[in-house]
C-alpha cells in the first residue's frame, strides 16, 4: 500500500504533462505515497496509428458512436501497459474535462475485470459534467452509483485529496458535490513534478496555474462549475514558482493553466514585473517564457504598459477566445468586449509581436448571415495580423455544440433551441433555432465550410482543419434536412 | 507605398539613413524615431549612435524579428529591404521559422501544428455532397 497511480486517459493533451500530477503530488507524499504519472494518451501516441489515435479521439468527443474492435483492442492494450498490478494503493484518474468521462468509464470496467489490490478515486472537472449518456447526473456521481469506483473528489483536489489519503472521507467534495472553493490559493505547496520521464513528451513545459475561475461568464462555457469564484495566486508565489522550476527541472517554457491569465489585470502586471526584476538579477531566469489564455479587454481596463510588460517578462504566445467577429453575437456570449477592443488588442499584440491563438465559434445560436459576413469581413481586414504572424492561428472548431451544464442550456427556452437526437446526445451538433430557424447544421457547415476556404486562400494557419473537417463529414452525414426541422419547429 | 520604420532603444541618439550609399536624411533624437520610408527594391542601411545596440523595430507597427525580417545588424546600422515583397517575406519565413523543427512532409504533422495552405478539397467536397451544399 505504498503506491498512487495517476493515470491521464483520452482525450486530454499528449505534448507534456497533465498539471494535476504536478499539483497533487506534494499532497501524495504528504500520505508517505510514492507517485507515478501512467499517461495511457501517450502510450497511444506512440503505439498506435494516426487513424486509429484520431478514432479514439472522435470517441471520447462523442462524435463517433462506438470504437473499432481495433481501436478497443489498442485502448485495452494501453490499460494493461500502463498498469502494475504488482503495485498497490492508489490510482486516481484526472477526468480533466466531459472528454475523459468515456475512457474513464471503458477502465473502471476493465479494472473490474483484474484481480487488484487498489482502491480508485476520480477527480477532475469532468466529474461535475452532466452527460446524458451517463444517467443526466454529474459524471462522477454515475460512476459512485455505479459502483465501478471508490471515490470521487468533486472540485478542487488539493485539500480533498490530502484529507481522502489520511482517512477523512468526510471531507466537503468527497463523493458529493459540496466541494468548498479553496480560497486562497497561496496556501497551496508549490508543484511537484519530479518522477516524470520528461522524455515521453514531444512538446514537453511545465505547467503553472495563476488562478483559478474567471471573471466573465461566457454562455457556452461551464468553467463555473467548478470554480464558481475567481480566485488568484499572488505574484511573488507564481514568480517563486517559476524559480524553482527552472532550478529543478531546467524547464524554461511554461504554459498557465487558468481561464484566463489577465482576470486581474493588476495582479498580471505585478507579475510580469516581478518577473522582468528576477530575469535582471538571475541569468538563468533570461529563457524564461510563457503562454496562456487570456481575455480581449478595453484600453480603460489594460493599458498599452501590459502589452509592453507581458513581451519583457517573456510572454510568447496567447490564446484568445474572439468567438465571433460580430460584436452583437459577442454581446449575447457575454464576452464583453467592443470591434474598438479587438483592434486596440490586435495593435497592442503586433507593438510587442505577442502571438495570438485565436479561438472561433462558427453558428452560434443567434448569429445571421451579416452577423457571418462579419467573420468574413474580418479575415480579410486582419490577413496582415495573420502574415506578421500576431494572429498564429485560427480554430474556427466543429461549429456551436450544446453541452449540458453551460449557461445556454438555461437560456433554450428564450432562444428556442430544439436538440435533434443524432444518438449521442452529449455534444449536440444538430439542433435548430425556432427564433433563427435557417440556421440549421447545414447552414452552420456552409459557413465553416466558406470561412476555412476563405482562411486558406488568405494565408492563415487554420491547424487540425483536416480532423475537424473529418468529424463534421461524420456529424453531417446524420443530418435529416430541413423536413425535419420545419417539424420540430413547429 | 511608404511604410512606417520605428527604431527605439533607450540609448538611441541619432541615426542616418543611407540607400545605395547616399545619404538620405540623418537627425539627432531621444529614445526612439519613427521614419517614414518608401517602398524600395534597395535596402536601406541605417545607421545610429551609439554603436552596438540592438534597437527595437517596427515595421507598420508591427514590432518585427530580425531573422524573419531578414534584417542584418552591425555594430553600427542595420540594413532593411522593403521592398513590395516585404509582408510576403516576411509570412513564409515566418511560417519557415515555425516549421524548423518539425517533420513537415508529414502530412498529419501539417495539419495539426502549421495548417497553412491546404484546403482538404477532398473532404469539403464529401461534405459538401452529402449536405448538397454549392
Amino acid at each position: 500500500m505504498n503506491s498512487f497511480l495517476f493515470v491521464s486517459l483520452p482525450h486530454i493533451e499528449t505534448l507534456y504533462p497533465a498539471a494535476a500530477f504536478g499539483a497533487l503530488q506534494p499532497v501524495v507524499k504528504k500520505s508517505n505515497l510514492q507517485m507515478h504519472l501512467q499517461d495511457v494518451n501517450v502510450t497511444l501516441k506512440h503505439t498506435v496509428s494516426a487513424d486509429v489515435f484520431d478514432e479514439i479521439t472522435n470517441w471520447s468527443m462523442f462524435a463517433k458512436h462506438d470504437l473499432s474492435p481495433e481501436a478497443e483492442q489498442c485502448l485495452l492494450q494501453a490499460f494493461q501497459d500502463n498498469i502494475d498490478f504488482t503495485k498497490s494503493g492508489w490510482i486516481g484518474i484526472s477526468v480533466f474535462s466531459f472528454a475523459v468521462a468515456r475512457a474513464t468509464v471503458r477502465f473502471l470496467k476493465w479494472m473490474q475485470t483484474q484481480t487488484h489490490n487498489f482502491k480508485i478515486v476520480l477527480g477532475g472537472n469532468g466529474c461535475m459534467s452532466v452527460l446524458a449518456e451517463y444517467g443526466e447526473t454529474e459524471f462522477g456521481q454515475w460512476c459512485l452509483d455505479q459502483k465501478i469506483c471508490d471515490y470521487v473528489v468533486f472540485g478542487e483536489g488539493e485539500k480533498a485529496l490530502e484529507n481522502l489519503l489520511q482517512g477523512n472521507s468526510d471531507y466537503p467534495g468527497i463523493n458529493n458535490t459540496n466541494f468548498q472553493q479553496i480560497k486562497n490559493l497561496d496556501d497551496l505547496d508549490l508543484p511537484d513534478y519530479s518522477n516524470i520521464n520528461w522524455q515521453q513528451y514531444t512538446d514537453p513545459r511545465i505547467m503553472i496555474t495563476g488562478s483559478r475561475g474567471c471573471v466573465r461568464n461566457c454562455t457556452f462555457c461551464d468553467i463555473a462549475l467548478s470554480w464558481p469564484k475567481f480566485t488568484y495566486r499572488s505574484a511573488e508565489k507564481m514568480v517563486d514558482e517559476i524559480k524553482r522550476m527552472v532550478n529543478d527541472h531546467g524547464m524554461t517554457r511554461f504554459e498557465f493553466t487558468d481561464s484566463l491569465i489577465n482576470g486581474s489585470v493588476k495582479n498580471f502586471n505585478r507579475f510580469n514585473e516581478q518577473l522582468i526584476e528576477a530575469k535582471q538579477k538571475d541569468s538563468s531566469l533570461e529563457p524564461v517564457t510563457y503562454i496562456g489564455q487570456f481575455i480581449c479587454r478595453s484600453a480603460q481596463t489594460m493599458p498599452p504598459e501590459t502589452y509592453e510588460l507581458m513581451h519583457h517578462a517573456g510572454c510568447n504566445q496567447i490564446t484568445v477566445g474572439i468567438e465571433s467577429f460580430s460584436e452583437r453575437v459577442r454581446y449575447h456570449m457575454k464576452k464583453k468586449f467592443s470591434d474598438a477592443d479587438v483592434d486596440y488588442h490586435f495593435e497592442q499584440c503586433a507593438r510587442w509581436r505577442i502571438p495570438n491563438v485565436i479561438l472561433m465559434i462558427v453558428g452560434y445560436p443567434t448569429e445571421t448571415l451579416a452577423d457571418h459576413m462579419a467573420n468574413i469581413r474580418a479575415l480579410q481586414k486582419y490577413k496582415t495580423y495573420s502574415d506578421m504572424g500576431i494572429i498564429f492561428m485560427v480554430r474556427w472548431g466543429f461549429t456551436m455544440t450544446l453541452f449540458e451544464g453551460t449557461p445556454i442550456a438555461a437560456l433554450k427556452d428564450e432562444l428556442g433551441l430544439i436538440e435533434i437526437n443524432q444518438g449521442h446526445s452529449d455534444s449536440v451538433f444538430n439542433w435548430v433555432s425556432t427564433k433563427n430557424p435557417t440556421l440549421d447544421l447545414r447552414e452552420r457547415i456552409r459557413r465553416r465550410l466558406q470561412l476555412h476556404e476563405l482562411g486558406v486562400d488568405l494565408g492563415y494557419a487554420m491547424p487540425n482543419s483536416k480532423k475537424e473537417l473529418m468529424r463534421m463529414l461524420e456529424v453531417s452525414k446524420e443530418y435529416k434536412g430541413q423536413t425535419l426541422i420545419k417539424a420540430v419547429a413547429i | 507605398m511608404k511604410h512606417s520604420v520605428e527604431i527605439v532603444h533607450p540609448q538611441l541618439s541619432s541615426y542616418k539613413i543611407y540607400v545605395d550609399g547616399q545619404l538620405q536624411q540623418e537627425n539627432d533624437c531621444v529614445s526612439s524615431i519613427t521614419l517614414e520610408l518608401d517602398e524600395s527594391p534597395v535596402p536601406y542601411s541605417i545607421w545610429f549612435t551609439p554603436w552596438k545596440i540592438q534597437p527595437m523595430i517596427r515595421i507598420d507597427g508591427f514590432l518585427v524579428d530580425y531573422g524573419v525580417a531578414e534584417i542584418d545588424l552591425f555594430d553600427h546600422m542595420f540594413k532593411i529591404k522593403l521592398d513590395s515583397d516585404f509582408y510576403a517575406r516576411y509570412n513564409s519565413n515566418e511560417l519557415k521559422f515555425r516549421g524548423a523543427s518539425l517533420d513537415l512532409t508529414d502530412e498529419y504533422i501539417y495539419d495539426s501544428l502549421i495548417g497553412v495552405g491546404n484546403r482538404h478539397s477532398e473532404v469539403v467536397t464529401k461534405i459538401k455532397t452529402v449536405l448538397n451544399i454549392e
